[in-house]
Order: C-alpha cells, then sequence, then structure tokens
C-alpha cells in the first residue's frame, strides 16, 4: 500500500464522517470543517489557500442556495 | 417553424439570458481550464445551480458552461503542458511545442479560433438536424427503439482508445445499476435494499456526481503538499491573423465535420473527437513533418473537433433521451431538474425552451472567445491552485450537487458509494461513461422491451418473430451486431501490431 493509497483511504474515511455528522452539525459547519481539514491533512499551508476555499466556496452557497435560490441547505447546531 | 425560430431568437438573445450564458461560458472555460476538473464534471456541479431558473435561462447558462469547459482545456494544455480536459490531451502535444518556441500566443490564438468555429458548426448541425430526427423519432415504435438502445450501447466499443472488453464490462455494469429502482411495468423494488433513495433507480445527477467527480476527488489526493512553483508563460499576441487562418482552413472545417459527427456517437465524446480531429489532419497535412514540432494546423484539428462535440452529442441526447458522451448525459440532469424528459416530445410540446437553448449555444460559443481574446491572463490564473484545494472543494461542490437534487441525505450515500466503485474501475482501466450510458438507457430499454413483449404475446407471435417482422428493426440488429464484430476486430488487430491505443480518459 502506497502512500497515495492511505491518502485515499483517508479522504474516505474523512467522507463518510462528513456524512455522518451532517445532519446534526448543519452543512455550513460541516463543510468547513472538512475543508479545514482534509487541506491541512494533504499538506496545504498558507493562510490564503486554507481561508479562500472555505469563503468563497461556502459564500458562495450561501448566497446562492438561501438567498438566490430558496434552497434551504440542511442547518444544525451550528447555523 | 420560421415563427418558432424568431420567438426563440427573443428569448435565447434576451439581455438576461445573455448575461447567464457569459457567466456560464466564463465559468465553463475557468473550471475547464483547471486541471482535473473535466466538462461532465464542470456541468454535473453547475446543474443545482440552475434549480431557481427558469428553463430556458438554466440551460442556456448549462450550454455556456459546456462549451466554455471544452474550450477552457486547451488553455492550460498549451500554458503549462497539463490537459485541462481530457478533450485537450491531443492539443498538447503540438500547444506546448509552439509555447516552448515562444509562440504560445499563437498556439492559443489557434484554439480559441478553432474552437469557435467547430463549436458553431456543431450548432448549426444540431439546429437543422435535430427538428428533422425528432420529427422522425415520433414515429419510432417499441422494438424499433429497443434496437436503438441497443445499437447505442453496442457502439461503445467502435471508437476510441481504451479495450473494448473493458469498454462492454463497463457498459453491462451500467445496465445492471440501471435495473434497480421500481420495476417499470409490476412497480416492484428491485436491488434497493431498503434504501428510499433508490427507489426510483440510481438518479442520473447523483449517478454522474458519484462515478465522475467523487472518483476525481479521490484521484486529486494521490499527490500531497503544495504543487511545484508553475510558471505561466508570457502569452504575447493572441489573434494568429487571416493569412495563418485561411491556410489551414481546410482543417478547420474537417475537424468541425469530424466533430460533430463523432459527437452523435454515444460513447464516444470530445477526448476522442480531438485525436480523431488531429490524426485526419496529419493524414491530409501538406507539412506533415511539423506533427509534433509545434504544428498550428495540428492545434486546429484537434480543437476544432472537440467544441463540434458540443452540437453533436446534443442530437441524439434531445431527440431521443440517448446522450453522445458523458457531459451530454449530465446535461439530462439539467432537464429532470425542469421535469422535462428528453425525447422527440421536446420539440413539439417544449419547443418554446428547446430552440432558445439552441439558439444560445451560438451566443456560447461567441462568449468563450470573446473571454479569451479579452483576459486569457487572468483566466489562466486558475492553473496556480494547488491540487489538494481543488480535492476539498471539488467534495463539497460535489456534496451540494448530489444534496441539493432531491434534499435526500440518502444520495449523499449512494454518491460516495459511486464514487469508491468508480475510483477502483478507472484505476483498474475501465470506462466510465459506458456506466452512466447504461444506467440511463438500461431503463429504457426495458420499458420498451416489456411493451414489445406485451405485444408480441397478444399476437400470438414469439419476441424474435415480432422483431423480425419489421425491416428497421432488422436493420438496427445487423448494425449492432457489426458495430460489435467491428470492435472485437479492431482491437484484436491493435493487440497484434503492438501499438498503444490512443489514451482514453472519460470526459
Amino acid at each position: 500500500m502506497t502512500q497515495a493509497d492511505v491518502r485515499v483511504l483517508v479522504t474516505i474515511g474523512m467522507l463518510v464522517a462528513y456524512g455522518l455528522i451532517m445532519p446534526t452539525l448543519g452543512f455550513f459547519a460541516t463543510s468547513a470543517l472538512f475543508l479545514l481539514l482534509h487541506m491541512l491533512y494533504l499538506g496545504i499551508r498558507g493562510p490564503v489557500w486554507l481561508a479562500s476555499p472555505i469563503i468563497l466556496l461556502l459564500g458562495t452557497a450561501w448566497a446562492l442556495f438561501e438567498r438566490f435560490l430558496g434552497v434551504p441547505l440542511p442547518h444544525g447546531l451550528i447555523y | 417553424m420560421t415563427e418558432i425560430l424568431l420567438d426563440s431568437a427573443w428569448l435565447a438573445f434576451e439581455p438576461v439570458n445573455l448575461l447567464l450564458v457569459f457567466v456560464g461560458a466564463v465559468l465553463g472555460t475557468l473550471f475547464g481550464a483547471t486541471p482535473g476538473i473535466s466538462a461532465t464534471l464542470t456541468i454535473a456541479l453547475m446543474v443545482p445551480v440552475t434549480f431557481g431558473m427558469t428553463p430556458v435561462h438554466g440551460l442556456s447558462f448549462l450550454g455556456g458552461a459546456y462549451c466554455g469547459a471544452i474550450y477552457g482545456g486547451s488553455i492550460s494544455s498549451i500554458l503549462i503542458n497539463v490537459p485541462g480536459t481530457p478533450a485537450a490531451v491531443a492539443t498538447m502535444m503540438d500547444g506546448y511545442e509552439l509555447t516552448k518556441k515562444g509562440r504560445a500566443g499563437f498556439a492559443l490564438g489557434g484554439a480559441i479560433t478553432a474552437s469557435f468555429f467547430g463549436g458553431q458548426i456543431g450548432t448549426i448541425v444540431l439546429l437543422v438536424a435535430a427538428p428533422l430526427v425528432a420529427a422522425a423519432a415520433l414515429n419510432i415504435r417499441s422494438a424499433e427503439f429497443f434496437w436503438i438502445v441497443v445499437f447505442a450501447m453496442s457502439t461503445v466499443g467502435a471508437i476510441g482508445g481504451g479495450s473494448v472488453t473493458k469498454g462492454l464490462i463497463s457498459a453491462f455494469i451500467g445496465l445492471i445499476l440501471g435495473t434497480v429502482g421500481t420495476h417499470p411495468f409490476t412497480g416492484s423494488l428491485r436491488f434497493t435494499f431498503g434504501v428510499q433513495g433508490l427507489y426510483e433507480g440510481f438518479p442520473v445527477i447523483v449517478g454522474i456526481v458519484g462515478l465522475f467527480s467523487i472518483s476525481q476527488v479521490l484521484y486529486l489526493c494521490h499527490g500531497k503538499g503544495m504543487d511545484k512553483q508553475i510558471d505561466i508563460p508570457t502569452v504575447g499576441s493572441l489573434w494568429p491573423g487571416w493569412v495563418e487562418i485561411m491556410k489551414v482552413k481546410a482543417t478547420y472545417i474537417r475537424s468541425a465535420i469530424i466533430g460533430t459527427f463523432v459527437g452523435v456517437l454515444p460513447g464516444a465524446g470530445a477526448d476522442i473527437a480531438s485525436f480523431i480531429g488531429r490524426n485526419e489532419a496529419h493524414r491530409f497535412s501538406r507539412n506533415p513533418d511539423e506533427y509534433g514540432k509545434g504544428s498550428y494546423e495540428a492545434v486546429v484539428g484537434s480543437e476544432a473537433a472537440n467544441n463540434a462535440v458540443v452540437g453533436g452529442s446534443l442530437v441524439p441526447m434531445l431527440t431521443l433521451g440517448i446522450p453522445g458522451n458523458a457531459v451530454s448525459a449530465a446535461l439530462i440532469g439539467g432537464l429532470l431538474i425542469h421535469g422535462m424528459l428528453p425525447g422527440p416530445r421536446l420539440f413539439t410540446d417544449q419547443a418554446h425552451i428547446i430552440y432558445p437553448f439552441i439558439l444560445s449555444l451560438f451566443a456560447a460559443n461567441l462568449f468563450f472567445a470573446l473571454a479569451a481574446f479579452g483576459g486569457l491572463k487572468y483566466l489562466a490564473k486558475v492553473v496556480l491552485i494547488p491540487q489538494g484545494v481543488l480535492a476539498s472543494a471539488v467534495a463539497i461542490l460535489s456534496v451540494l450537487g448530489a444534496y441539493s437534487y432531491r434534499n435526500m441525505i440518502d444520495d449523499l450515500w449512494i454518491m460516495l458509494f459511486l464514487g469508491i466503485v468508480g475510483y477502483v474501475l478507472r484505476r483498474t482501466g475501465f470506462p466510465l461513461a459506458p456506466i452512466i450510458l447504461g444506467i440511463i438507457l438500461g431503463p429504457l430499454a426495458e420499458t420498451n422491451l416489456e411493451r414489445v413483449m406485451t405485444i408480441a404475446n397478444a399476437r400470438g407471435m414469439t419476441l424474435m418473430g415480432y422483431f423480425m417482422s419489421n425491416t428497421l428493426t432488422i436493420v438496427l440488429m445487423v448494425m449492432s451486431i457489426a458495430a460489435l464484430i467491428y470492435s472485437v476486430v479492431r482491437e484484436i488487430r491493435h493487440q497484434r501490431s503492438g501499438k498503444a491505443l490512443m489514451p482514453l480518459e472519460t470526459d
């Protein structure tokens, strides 16, 4: 098993955890947590690269789905 | 007819629609230019965005993204020698050679003009051919339709790169997945294992997001850390000049026609079209020695072909519900969320939606070309995004895409399951496009076959006897068998010659 295989398996594990936690914690909190941890795990460093996907992606998703389209995403304990 | 077209032009070219097509084309170009995000992924991830739009707006937006994504792949191929999409692999060979000689702008200009031209030719063919095919398709009966589907599935291995055997196995996996859900005639549930989300079968959009995006996320996780420093070369003037364009005008036209035709064939997409376009350009070229060393003609040959696929692939998708490639399969998702079923009835019952959509593709081709001529420097910046960031971001975009389709948590698990299946299959060399084809076409084939069996039974005929009583059915049967024999012969010949088949990726 190569290091790449390990990273694939850990990613699958993190996605499973995402699916288990999302209904209770809500889409936005879980996604922010996943993005941060997954990027850190893959060796992404530097505040710009770590913060911009979270802000851009979740910001756009919020504006688009919650405001513009009126398709509510699952909310939970934290938003 | 002219009346419909005039009314449709008003809807297609009104300001809001044009704005959405523009945004779609620019976003598509950006996604396409990003290595690791293919055109199929682009559409699959953008379908949920069109939820709240009117059908015309939503489809036009997706059409813009489709055209832009196919073009966008060439940007990173030419500039950094990494294909933005599988459709741009063929462009890389000569495009990057030109960049190494300091002529990146020349190659990029060739890609823009060729993509624009190819795209428009494909759209013209779509506009002319689709209504004719749709009119003919209204008279198609179940027996014939069943065999059209079988023929579509049997062409999976007939052209293109990968192993025929693996292509056909993929197609069968797709057909088996297509049996999941409510039986079309008896209403009993099959293979749902109590999962409510599977009662209606594998939802197309969730299937595509899972198979293509999640497997891609897992691929993107292979690497670790920040990428090495990437330098974007200076571009220079993009306009190649009329003299250069007219010198290879035959290539522009030939590749556009090839691309449209390949687009129509199920199971072959823009990736294969660009290789065939380049090969044919090479065969007819006056300067064949230049190929591989930085030929403008070669760039045109592949790029005109891959964008022509857009129009071609929509002909069977819109008129018969048989997608011409994986991207148009993802576009079916865009139709379904507006409650539209692809098929000949679209052109009669929903002409006021379909014709504006087709016309908007002309604008889409213009917009990605204008955006590229005007802002290539800025569009090219997407190649700097590290793979790890892409992997995480695409994962969340996939969740959004799969979940917002029906607001069901089950879809998340279906997506993840298919993602793992897709990843394993890709690593072992099985193509994914035939699987999605099988998931979509399996139920279509089954419904029609059941109907045929009922009719044959009522007339006291055997199923085969009923099939044999119709000339068109016999022709389709012979064509299906011929396509299979041709595929097998082609594979055996390639194995004997020991030559590698062209690299095949899912587009």
